[in-house]
């Protein structure tokens, strides 16, 4: 049992929200038609299972992604186990996660709204600090710098083996937690979030 | 007399990642490069199996040398470190 507050009550400020589980607006999920996109998403999935089988252990597909994806160019390796975890439906690597928000770009690019969204590179905020990294929260406050009045940011997070997405509507400034498996915030996510987030919506 | 050419033992390599220092190290040509992969995993406290390593756009194989790759000095060689999830 959870706590559900529904999309008519607004919170007037993100304190309010914070700790709920807001439901999701509906103007934020897009919904295709889905019967006639059927056939051609099974070829689709078919052909990717027999691409992975071709492909050699030791070979590897570099892509370069555009800037204006992450805020800057970045280049990805896609492996065959990448490929394999998606046929098995096991688990999502990073560069899958990359790979899907550059196919979403050019997606959102073709109906001209591309400008109403900003994506984080999920490498610069998920994961463990290590040695001989740079820090992360200032790219994750630099990325931040490049937001626009009333942008939607999409910042996909990794809170160790699993995956959750966090919204940042800065027209109503509101942070939207997505969970697949409905636990709690994380706590450094939340954090960070208060840290930067909050700014953010000053500026706005 | 000119002195004769010494043969070239060692390359260094570059082993870069996104968003991490670069870091150079020294390898004899003979080596299997799997020494290679742990010397830069425990420099930077990684967990070998989670991070892959390409030469070329080719993933290098344990076993395989500089020589192998026909790796000269100065050479890029790319860590990936991966985050899994469900």
């Amino acid at each position: 049992m959870y706590k559900m507050k529904s999309d008519q009550t607004d919170f007037l400020i993100l304190g309010e929200a914070v700790g709920y589980e807001v439901a999701c607006p509906g103007n934020l999920v897009l919904v295709g038609d889905e019967a006639t996109s059927k056939n051609v998403e099974l070829e689709s999935i078919e052909l990717f299972f027999a691409y992975a089988k071709l492909l050699q252990y030791e070979e590897t597909i570099t892509i370069m992604l555009e800037d204006g994806i992450f805020g800057h160019k970045i280049q990805i390796s896609l492996t065959r186990e990448d490929m394999e975890y998606v046929c098995e439906m096991q688990e999502l690597s990073l560069t899958c996660i990359m790979l899907y928000i550059s196919y979403l770009y050019v997606a959102v690019k073709e109906t001209n709204l591309d400008s109403r969204f900003l994506f984080v590179d999920p490498s610069i905020v998920s994961g463990k600090f290590k040695s001989g990294e740079f820090s992360k929260p200032p790219l994750f406050a630099r990325r931040l710098r490049d937001a626009k009045a009333g942008q939607l940011v999409f910042v996909p997070y990794n809170i160790g083996f699993h995956w959750v997405l966090v919204v940042i509507d800065l027209s109503s400034a509101m942070v939207f937690y997505f969970d697949s498996i409905s636990e709690k915030i994380d706590k450094t996510l939340q954090l960070v979030i208060d840290t930067y987030v909050i700014q953010l919506f000053m500026i706005f | 007399m000119p002195e004769p050419k010494k043969e070239k033992t060692h390359v260094t390599v570059k082993v870069q990642r996104q968003h991490a220092v670069d870091v150079f190290i020294r390898v004899r040509l003979d080596l299997p490069l799997r020494e290679l992969k742990l010397a830069y995993c425990n420099r930077l406290g990684l967990d070998c199996d989670a991070v892959r390593f390409t030469y070329n756009g080719s993933r290098i194989h344990d076993h395989e040398t500089v020589s192998d790759l026909k790796m000269e000095d100065g050479d890029v060689v790319d860590a990936w470190y991966d985050v899994l999830s469900g």
